[in-house]
């Protein structure tokens, strides 16, 4: 992930040499693939970056159920495949790469490709979705990859024969808890509530299963072992009581955080870092940037409402530029004027 | 390109192995792929090259191992051998 910290570049302020495109799409989610299939049927010149995650947050998913279309189910892969064929079909042109850097301080908008190659762009559309939210315990760093997983799909086949714990009580906590069946003895999911957030059925697939262990009103004090997880160190927030669970994994699935940190400081954004969008469309703080799918939205979080969103984008952008016309080509070097203090004071 | 052997240890279900070797493809790369859980030993090839993690994709390019590296580590990694 870009961080502050790690960004190369300073942009070459003139943008001469930059590769200029009409509308940049960042991220490869469904949100992203379906604002390129929209802009691509509509004839725009259309970029995707497909970012660290090609295919997005539901490449870690084997099966999905509720995408509609797809009566049978299908993998995460499966679908993100189909995504990016349909885009390419009418144009869309996709490439590797990740946004280092975005200046959205002056029309037109320029980025930085992977630390070194410069595009700008007259039009911007985020989706850059979400990642996993870590507890933020010291030993869940020293024991990442070593027992601690935010990520059933791809670390939990290495733990056959062993007792594991879930942490968190929305939807990916029940799904990790239930593919984790399919290798543990046991799986406890600990929850510092009363209740799930979960769907039903979801919940009820928990419910049922008799390898799984609901813990609720516990909190996860800290994480134990030397070399590999052993344990947790678990508190009773009801009591205060304390108590230790043996385990061999445990796999963190208390949500995820917004993947803002490109525009933090040009772009209205929540209290949660969400991307703040204008009710009932896709235009984020600045004119001629966009925002759909998980990066702006901290309520659905679905493939088929981030997909929902992409087309929203794209018929925004496209709306966008026409009205533009000729004039989102002229270089300007007058920050853009956005309405970044007004939409933040509102959503304060 | 053509004189590099790649080895990417993998197992069916990861999907940093799935995109990893979908990115291969599109830069025209032939590799050797080697699953950990099917194939003796490999596992242990895999773990003994990454801190005793069982890291996948591991790749071997040349006789060196590169334990799951982001896909613009990869594309150096393959552009400069
Ligand atoms: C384990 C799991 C299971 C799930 N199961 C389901 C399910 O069954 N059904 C369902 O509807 N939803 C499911 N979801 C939720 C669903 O995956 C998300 O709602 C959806 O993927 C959001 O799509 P998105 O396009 O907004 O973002 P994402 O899928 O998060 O994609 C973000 C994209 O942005 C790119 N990106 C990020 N930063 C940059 C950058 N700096 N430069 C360039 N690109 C960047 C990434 O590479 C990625 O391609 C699941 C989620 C998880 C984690």
């Amino acid at each position: 992930m870009a961080t502050p910290e790690n960004r190369t570049i300073a942009l070459d302020p003139t943008g001469e040499r930059a590769e200029h495109r009409k509308l940049v799409i960042v991220g490869s989610g469904p949100a992203g693939f379906t604002a390129a299939l929209y802009a691509a049927r509509a004839e725009l010149d259309v970029l995707v970056l497909r970012g660290p995650e090609p295919g997005g947050q539901l490449t870690l998913t084997p099966d999905i159920e509720n995408y509609p279309g797809f009566p049978d189910g299908l993998t995460g892969f499966e679908l993100m495949d189909k995504m990016e064929a349909q885009a390419k079909r009418f144009g869309a042109e996709v490439r590797y790469g990740e946004v280092s850097d975005l200046d959205l301080t002056r029309r037109p908008y320029r980025m930085v490709v992977d630390g070194e190659t410069e595009i700008s762009a007259d039009a911007v559309i985020l989706s850059t979705g979400a990642s996993a939210r870590y507890l933020g315990l010291a030993n869940e760093r020293r024991l990442l990859g070593k027992g601690v997983s935010a990520c059933a799909t791809c670390d939990g086949a290495f733990f056959r024969d062993v007792e594991l714990a879930v942490v968190g009580g929305g939807d990916t906590a029940m799904e990790e808890a239930l593919f984790l069946t399919r290798f543990a003895t046991k799986v406890t999911v600990i929850h510092r509530r009363d209740e799930f957030r979960a769907s039903k059925i979801l919940q009820q697939r928990v419910f049922a299963h008799p390898k799984i262990e609901v813990l609720w009103n516990h909190r996860v004090e800290d994480i134990l072992g030397e070399e590999r997880v052993d344990g947790l160190a678990l508190e009773d927030t009801q009591t205060g009581s304390k108590q230790q669970l043996p385990v061999g994994g445990v796999f963190i699935a208390i949500g995820h955080q917004p993947n803002t940190n490109l525009v933090r400081d040009t772009l209205a954004l929540d209290a949660a870092g969400y991307l703040l969008t204008e009710p009932g469309s896709t235009r984020t703080s600045l004119p001629g940037v966009f925002a759909c799918g998980d990066v702006q939205d901290s309520i659905y979080r679905q493939a088929i409402t981030a997909a929902g969103t992409g087309a929203m984008a794209a018929l925004d952008a496209e709306r966008w530029l026409a009205e533009q016309g000729a004039e989102a080509n002229q270089e300007t070097t007058e920050p853009a004027i956005g309405r970044l203090e007004e939409m933040a004071v509102s959503a304060a | 390109m053509t004189d590099t052997t790649m080895t990417v240890y993998s197992t069916t279900w990861c999907p940093d192995c799935h995109r990893a070797k979908a990115f291969l493809k599109s830069k025209n790369v032939d590799f050797r792929e080697i699953d950990i859980e099917a194939t003796p030993d490999a596992a242990d090839i895999v773990a003994q090259h990454n801190d005793g993690k069982h890291i996948v994709p591991t790749f071997e390019i040349d006789g060196q191992f590169f334990g799951n590296p982001t896909l613009q580590v990869l594309g150096k990694l393959i552009s400069v051998n």
